[in-house]
């Protein structure tokens, strides 16, 4: 559309300095020779001879003068109802009946498609159109809007100064500055500057919402023109005056055919000669969102994930990670396109929001160069390696249709960088051995056996398959004859996580009679011993010298070991020996042999000094009482100390069988 | 076994008359003389006469008989383990040589002693205590060799001579000896028993410690103090572990043998008690006791299928004193004073026993040094703890003991006086 090309004529449209008569009295009966100082009894708009300039009434000399002047007033108050639809019906003269109102709205529709279709036909350029610079337009929606898309996606293509839109709609006026280099933001490219009718300057409107909507779109019979005239003056002489000059101006008309506006309209096209005007059905706002959204994405979008440089073996402590970018999407995606990514939540995940933070930043960044944040979303992700889908919107608007629960994160980023390089990295991967006493008093076992079932949850959430976890309970030796020398330990031997914490919680509960000062703990330990040299023997000896495994043993128990022979403890006269023969001392010397690291969790009751529990928690003795998972397994080593988390997915690079990624 | 020639019963002194006591063993027994039913046999050693099973004295009911020279009293603390002993006993006698025989001399004493033997040997658990008011009082019948007289020139033989031994238990509920009023109930013992009966106290329990106030026991008590006192032999049973814990033996024994001192009569030949007292330290299966004998040196094997260790009599009483200095907070060298003074070394033995024994692992069928406590303290799901035996019952030194007292109690029959200090004391 051409800035200079003229608006059609619209019916009501005062011009500057015409003053309007006192219309405070519209239905107030009017002399049947219409006097150049009283208004219009139609529209009351003060016509300057015998027929209305702006309604083209004309008193007829018939005795049906009434008749006719009714029939004037509901024809042009139905004209501007219509426009507005069924909230401004009650405020036309008269009593249209329904076939009278769905006329005036079909006789509205066209009229509105009439304009647009004008607006387009001025808008398409004269060469070139839509370029690689353009998004592809939304050629699904109705031609008669390709004109309006063109002239948005036109202004947001724009690199220099800021563009101004002057919308002005059935609501107001409301200014909108451009940004185009913010279209990568997570927030809107522009600033919004609302000028709504009601409180614009001192326009002569009802405050009424369904009767101002009525006066907006024409029904002016009861409006001060002149006055209306100079609001709508000095409201946009100021509205521009603010504007700087020589930018960019796109002059909307979110209203076509409604009368106030296309005031307004004609007037700042006065006072801004160089702007464009184009129609728009909706809102400029919505117009502009979806021409940014229509753009193709000038900078590559990056996902920040978390990387440690080396993986460590030796428990945390190690050098912590990196946030590192990985490619979500090429520069050039336009809105539309969908891209997966494989991501596992790090350390502390479960515990913790993860971060789905996608920056945009070129290939070759120059130095220093900081990447923009485009959406800086938080998570909760469930265990495992996942494939995500990460869909482009537009510029600025990345989607995670697979992942509920998305909330803004209003961290900074530099903030979840220095927290993703405080998590040390875990280790590689971890053998945790837990022996855990079943019976003695009940109350006490059930705590041991909440404890144990929840760090292994926490377990399977943390490290998953990185852990290899084994769980050896022990019930009661039984010193009836025959039977000493029974198998009292039952478990499960290096599962994953889930399918330990299942075999777990098979193991029966014991509430048979037990001995108050020994439980066969030995039993369970030189299991593990065993268990752990042919292990040692199976990968060769070598191997684990070089690379030694991370592993870790809890001991859950109140009662200490069954000593080795009889008056081992001088403290237990009445302790029974291992009946199997099973020597604890030993058992604890090749654990620290093996490399094992210690921790023994006791009832609250056990005395933890004693030469047993000292050797058997050589890195660790806790209580049972309210010691939560996390806090065991940062004793354990096998989740970072301090609650470090790590804020950002990490990439996982293993697909997952069945994964449809 | 060979028969002996049994003399016809001759009834005469079996020891100082009491101040009222008939002798012989027909009369009715005076309040504290003891009665001497001793029938000698008429071999070279009239002093080892036995009471022939046939003596017309023994047709009245033993309990209401008073009792004698071979009657043997045990005598000692609550919870000492006298039940236990008393089933162990008839346990030792069926594992021991053939020829001893342990009946009841009353109804009440026949299903106490076969309901505690079932208890230990069965169940596996301690006896409980007996609540019959009945006098539990047993016979022990067997026999003894004896050394035929005969011509100088004729080589000398032995025969076995019938022997029947009267064997009292004289504080069954465990509470006579308590010093405490007789209405009051008798302090409950560690574990699941109460009363003298039902398992042992353990070192490492809590026993309730006795009243210390004196008093009490009334009749019942005087009537048992007084048939304490007439009985020939006393097993006098300390328990070492209690000791530790609750420091009460020294009380029960302090009274009792005061009270006994006022009514046994005068020994003829010396100042001391005429009573034979076989002090039995038990609990040597406990690790404490165990390991004073061994480190003592005191331990020798004695049972050629088992190998198990025990304290040979011989060295038992240097065990106890040994025992004495190690308990440095009890009062058991107060005891080991208060037996000397009263009871003449060569009347005195001592023997260090284990009414349980020790664990035989079956798959081994050996002593085991590092695995032999036959009891397991279990604690039920309610709290409540229980003793129980792990293996099979094997007494140590429970039958010597009775055999001691046996041999001297023969000893002192009428006719043999000289015996009187044999040579089988422990030479104090």
């Amino acid at each position: 559309m051409e800035p200079d090309m003229p608006l059609p004529p619209e019916p009501g449209a005062l011009e500057p300095g015409v003053l309007a008569a006192d219309a405070s009295e519209p239905d107030a009966s009017l002399p049947l020779v219409p006097d150049a100082s009283l208004p219009c009894p139609v529209c009351g708009f003060v016509p300057a001879g015998s027929t209305c300039g702006d309604c083209s009434w004309t008193p007829p000399d018939t005795e049906d003068f009434e008749a006719c002047l009714s029939e004037a007033r509901l024809r042009y108050d139905l004209r501007a109802a219509a426009r507005v639809g069924d909230a401004a019906r009650p405020f036309v003269r008269g009593v249209p009946d329904d076939e009278q109102w769905a006329r005036a709205g079909v006789e509205a529709e066209r009229e509105r498609t009439r304009l647009l279709d004008q607006s387009m036909a001025a808008a398409v350029p004269d060469v070139g159109g839509w370029t690689l610079q353009f998004g592809r337009p939304d050629l699904s929606r109705d031609p008669s809007t390709w004109g309006a898309q063109w002239a948005f996606d036109e202004v947001v293509r724009h690199d220099g100064a800021a563009p101004v839109l002057i919308d002005v709609g059935a609501d107001g006026v409301s200014v909108l500055v451009v940004r185009p280099d913010a279209v990568d933001g997570p927030d809107d490219p522009w600033s919004v500057e609302e000028h709504p009718w009601e409180r614009f300057a001192a326009v002569p409107l009802s405050s009424d919402a369904g009767e101002r909507a009525f006066q907006v779109a024409g029904g002016l019979h009861g409006v001060d023109r002149a006055r209306l005239g100079e609001a709508l003056d000095t409201g946009l002489a100021r509205i521009v005056e603010r504007l700087p000059f020589g930018v960019t101006t796109l002059l909307v008309d979110s209203a076509p055919g409604w009368v106030v506006p296309g005031l307004a309209l004609a007037r700042l096209s006065a006072l801004r000669p160089d702007a464009r005007i184009v129609r728009s059905e909706r809102p400029a706002a919505d117009e502009l969102a979806d021409a940014v959204a229509r753009l193709p994405l000038r900078m590559p979008y990056w996902l920040v994930v978390g990387q440690y440089d080396a993986q460590s073996d030796g428990g945390f402590g190690a050098p912590g990670a990196e946030p590192v970018l990985v490619p979500l999407f090429p520069a050039g995606t336009t809105a539309g396109q969908e891209t997966v990514v494989r991501v596992a939540r790090g350390p502390g995940g479960a515990d913790n929001d993860v971060v789905l933070a996608v920056v945009a930043a070129p290939e070759h960044p120059p130095m220093m160069f900081e990447p923009r944040p485009v959406s800086v979303q938080a998570t909760r992700l469930p265990r495992g390696a996942l494939s995500l889908r990460a869909a482009l919107d537009g510029p600025g608007r990345v989607r995670w249709p697979d992942v509920a629960d998305l909330r803004p994160d209003t961290r900074p980023l530099d903030q979840l960088y220095a927290q993703t390089r405080a998590c040390p990295a875990p280790p590689a991967a971890v053998e945790v051995l837990c022996a855990i006493e079943l019976g003695g008093q009940a109350g006490q076992a059930a705590a041991r056996r909440a404890l144990l079932a929840g760090t292994l949850e926490l377990i399977g959430a943390d490290l998953g398959e990185r852990a290899a976890v084994s769980v050896r309970g022990y019930r009661e030796h039984s010193f009836e004859l025959g039977e000493e020398r029974d198998a009292v330990v039952e478990g499960v031997w290096k599962a994953v996580p889930d399918q330990a914490l299942d075999a777990f919680a098979a193991l029966p509960h014991r509430t048979q009679p037990y001995q108050s000062d020994a439980a066969p703990l030995e039993d369970a330990l030189a299991e593990i011993v065993d268990f752990l040299e042919r292990e040692r023997n199976a990968h060769g000896w070598l191997r684990e010298l070089h690379h030694p495994p991370f592993r870790v043993l809890a001991v859950f128990a109140g009662r200490p070991p069954h000593p080795r022979g009889q008056g081992q403890d001088p403290l237990r006269e009445l302790a029974q020996p291992c009946p199997r023969k099973d020597d604890w001392r030993a058992a604890a010397d090749a654990l620290r042999r093996l490399g094992v690291r210690l921790v023994a969790v006791l009832d609250a009751a056990t005395d933890p000094d004693r030469d047993y529990w000292t050797a058997l928690g050589a890195h660790c003795r806790l209580t049972l009482e309210g010691l939560t998972p996390r806090a065991l397994a940062e004793a354990m080593g096998i989740v970072p100390p301090g609650g470090a988390s790590m804020p950002f997915p990490l990439l996982a690079s293993v697909p997952v069988k069945g994964d449809p990624a | 076994m060979t028969e002996p020639s049994a003399p016809p019963p001759q009834p005469g002194p079996s020891g100082p008359p009491g101040p009222s006591g008939p002798p012989g063993p027909s009369g009715p027994p005076g309040p504290s003389g003891p009665p001497g039913p001793v029938g000698p046999v008429g071999t070279e050693a009239a002093e080892n006469a036995v009471v022939p099973p046939e003596a017309p004295a023994e047709a009245a009911p033993p309990e209401e008989a008073r009792p004698g020279r071979t009657n043997i009293g045990i005598w000692g603390a609550p919870q000492s383990g006298k039940t236990t002993f008393l089933a162990a006993l008839r346990i030792a006698m069926s594992l021991g040589e053939p020829g001893w025989r342990l009946d009841g001399a009353n109804d009440g004493s026949t299903a106490f002693l076969a309901s505690s033997t079932d208890q230990l040997s069965e169940q596996r658990v301690f006896p409980s205590a007996t609540t019959s008011s009945e006098k539990l009082s047993w016979r022990l019948h067997g026999t003894r060799p004896v050394k035929e007289r005969t011509k100088w020139y004729r080589p000398g033989k032995k025969v076995s001579v019938p022997v029947r031994v009267n064997l009292d238990f004289v504080d069954p509920p465990g509470r006579l000896f308590d010093s405490r009023a007789a209405s009051e109930p008798a302090s409950s013992g560690g574990g699941a028993a109460s009363g003298s009966g039902g398992g042992p106290r353990f070192a490492t329990g809590s026993p309730e410690p006795s009243r210390r106030s004196e008093g009490g026991g009334g009749r019942d008590r005087r009537e048992l103090v007084e048939h304490l006192a007439a009985c020939g032999g006393l097993i006098l049973l300390l328990d070492p572990t209690r000791e530790r814990e609750a420091r009460d033996s020294y009380q029960f024994f302090n009274r009792t043998i005061l009270e006994i001192s006022q009514r046994a009569p005068a020994s003829p030949n010396d100042h001391y008690l005429p009573h034979h007292l076989a002090v039995c330290i038990t609990k040597y299966d406990h690790l404490w006791v165990r390991d004073i004998a061994r480190q003592g040196g005191y331990e020798s094997v004695t049972d050629p299928e088992f190998l198990f260790p025990a304290v040979h009599a011989e060295v038992a009483e240097r065990f106890f004193e040994e025992l004495c200095r190690a308990d440095g907070i009890g009062n058991i060298d107060a005891i080991r004073r208060e037996i000397r003074q009263h009871f003449s070394p060569d009347r005195t033995r001592y023997f260090v026993t284990s009414a349980v024994g020790f664990y035989i692992d079956p798959s081994t069928g050996r002593f085991d040094d590092e695995n032999y406590s036959n009891l397991v303290r279990r604690t039920h799901p309610d709290g409540s703890t229980s003793m129980h035996l792990r293996g099979k019952v094997r007494p140590i030194n429970v039958m010597e003991p009775i055999m001691w007292l046996v041999d001297r109690l023969a000893g002192q029959a009428p006719g043999s006086p000289g015996r009187g200090g044999g040579g089988s004391g422990s030479g104090g």
